[in-house]
C-alpha cells in the first residue's frame, strides 16, 4: 500500500483565516453557515494531528468527520468564553481515544501507512533516513505523550490550551511534553551511537 | 542549577527558544548544554516537518461529507438553503402575518385587502428587499455603513459555503447580490466625510477578499459556473476597493 505524501509546505490552499474567523455567537444558535466556516477553519489542522497520531489517512478522515459531527451536536452548549480550537481538539482527542480502544479490542492493528520515499540523491536519502528514525521513535511513544508533543509542535499550543484539549491539567500537559522530549532524545542519542 | 537540572528545564519548557533567565545565562557559559538545547530544538523542527499521510479529501469534500452526515441524521429540520441568521427577521415576518390577519379581517369588513408578502430569499429581488430594509433601518450614516459592511460579510461567507457545496445557483445569486451591494450601496455612502476611517478598513478588507475569491475560483476550475461567479465577486471587491481608495484620496 504505497501512499503519496504531502510535505507541510504543499498543504492544501485554504482561505484567508482573518476573513473567516468562526463566529461563536452564531455557532451557539446552530447556524449552519457559521458551522461550515468552523469546519473550513480547523479541518486541516485537526487532520494533520489525527493523521500523525493514527498514521492512517482513512482513520484520520473518519475521525475528523466524527469530530465535527459531534461538535455540531454539542454546539448549543458552547459558552461565550469557549476556546473553540481547544474544544475541537478535545472532541477529536476523545474520538481518537475511542479509536485506540476499539483497535486494541479487536487486536488487529491497522497498518501504518508507509511513506512513499523515492530513492534520490544521497543527502535526500539521508534526510529520509533521519525522518524515518524520528517517525519510528515518535510511534513508540505512549499515546498521551505523543498527542501532547504534537499539539505543542504542530499546533504551537500553549500548555494551558493543551490542558483543555487533552482534558487534563496544565502541569500534566507540561509533564507529558517533557517525557516525550526526554524519551525521544534518549532514543535518538542511542541510535546515533549505535553504528547500525 | 547544574547541567542536569538545566537540561530538565529545557525539556519541560513551553518554548525551547525562550527559556527563563537563569537557564539562558547557564547556556551562555556552558557549550555542552547549548548543544543539548539546539539538538532538542532541531529535533522539534524536524518533527514539525515530518510528512503526513496525504488526506483522502480536500477541505471542500470534507465539508460536504460532514454536512451530508448531519443532514442524514436529521439534526436539522431545515432545508439546505436556510438563512438561520434571519431568524429575527422571520420573527418579524410572523408578526407581520399576524398584522396581515387583522388587516385581512379589517379588509373584509372594509372591503380592503392588505396582505404583506414574505421576503423571498431565493431571488435577487428578495435579497434586495432584505438589503434595503437592513440598511434603511439604520438611523445614522455610520450605522448604515456598518449594516452595509455586515451584509457584504454575510454574503461573502454564504458564497464560500455555497461554492463548497458546488451550489451553482446560489453562488451566482450571491455574486449578483454582492455586485449590487458593492457598487450601488457603497456609492451611496462613499461621500460621507466622517466615515473615512471605516472606509479605509473596508477597502483593506475588500482587497483581501479579492485575492481570497480569486484563489477560491482557481480551486473550482472543474466547475466553471461556480468559478465564474467567484471571479465576479473578486472583481466586484477589487472595483469597490479602488473606488473607495479614490474617494479617500479626494
Ligand atoms: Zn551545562
Amino acid at each position: 500500500m504505497a501512499h503519496k505524501v504531502v510535505k507541510p509546505e504543499t498543504k492544501l490552499a485554504i482561505f484567508q483565516p482573518a476573513a473567516l474567523e468562526p463566529n461563536l455567537a452564531r455557532l451557539v444558535q446552530g447556524d449552519r453557515e457559521a458551522f461550515a466556516q468552523l469546519v473550513m477553519f480547523y479541518n486541516e489542522s485537526l487532520y494533520r494531528w489525527v493523521a500523525r497520531l493514527t498514521g492512517n489517512s482513512h482513520a484520520a478522515e473518519d475521525l475528523v468527520q466524527d469530530t465535527f459531527v459531534r461538535a455540531y451536536q454539542a454546539i448549543t452548549r458552547l459558552r461565550p468564553d469557549t476556546n473553540l480550537k481547544a474544544w475541537l481538539f478535545r472532541i477529536a482527542h476523545n474520538a481518537y481515544a475511542n479509536w485506540v480502544r476499539n483497535r486494541k479490542g479487536r487486536n488487529s492493528l491497522l497498518p501504518v501507512e508507509v511513506l512513499d520515499t523515492q530513492a534520490g540523491p544521497e543527502e535526500l536519502a539521508q534526510e529520509n533516513e533521519t525522518s524515518l528514525r524520528l517517525q519510528q521513535a515518535i510511534d513508540k511513544l505512549p499515546e498521551e505523550w505523543k498527542a501532547a508533543l504534537l499539539l505543542r509542535i504542530q499546533e504551537d499550543m500553549a500548555f494551558r490550551e493543551m490542558a483543555i484539549a487533552l482534558g487534563t491539567t496544565e502541569e500534566t500537559a507540561r509533564w507529558r511534553v517533557y517525557k516525550a522530549r526526554q524519551k525521544l532524545m534518549e532514543t535518538l542519542e542511542i541510535k546515533r551511537e549505535d553504528p547500525r | 542549577m547544574n547541567c542536569n537540572q538545566i537540561r530538565e528545564q529545557i525539556l519541560c519548557a513551553e518554548n525551547i527558544g525562550k527559556l527563563q533567565k537563569e537557564v539562558a545565562q547557564h547556556l551562555q557559559a556552558c557549550p555542552t548544554c547549548r548543544v543539548y538545547q539546539s539538538t532538542v530544538q532541531k529535533m522539534e523542527m524536524q518533527i514539525g516537518q515530518l510528512q503526513v499521510a496525504e488526506p483522502l479529501h480536500s477541505s471542500h469534500i470534507r465539508l460536504k461529507n460532514i454536512e451530508g452526515r448531519l443532514d442524514r441524521r436529521n439534526v436539522f429540520a431545515s432545508p439546505l438553503f436556510k438563512f438561520r441568521r434571519f431568524e429575527k427577521e422571520r420573527g418579524r415576518q410572523k408578526l407581520s402575518v399576524a398584522v396581515a390577519l387583522v388587516a385581512f379581517l379589517f379588509a373584509v369588513v372594509g372591503g380592503l385587502m392588505l396582505i404583506p408578502k414574505p421576503i423571498d430569499r431565493e431571488s435577487i429581488a428578495g435579497l434586495r428587499a432584505y438589503k434595503e430594509s437592513s440598511i434603511n433601518r439604520a438611523n445614522s450614516q455610520e450605522k448604515k455603513w456598518q449594516a452595509m459592511v455586515r451584509l457584504a460579510k454575510e454574503a461573502r461567507t454564504d458564497a464560500i459555503v455555497f461554492a463548497a457545496r458546488n451550489d451553482t445557483v446560489h453562488v451566482k445569486l450571491m455574486a449578483d447580490y454582492l455586485e449590487e451591494l458593492l457598487q450601488k450601496d457603497v456609492d451611496k455612502l462613499i461621500s460621507v466625510r466622517e466615515l473615512r476611517e471605516q472606509m479605509l478598513d473596508f477597502a483593506i478588507e475588500l482587497g483581501r477578499s479579492e485575492s481570497e475569491f480569486q484563489r477560491l475560483a482557481s480551486l473550482h476550475s472543474s466547475s466553471p459556473e461556480v468559478a465564474d461567479s467567484l471571479v465576479r465577486i473578486a472583481m466586484a471587491s477589487k472595483d469597490a476597493e479602488l473606488r473607495l481608495r479614490r474617494a479617500l484620496q479626494a
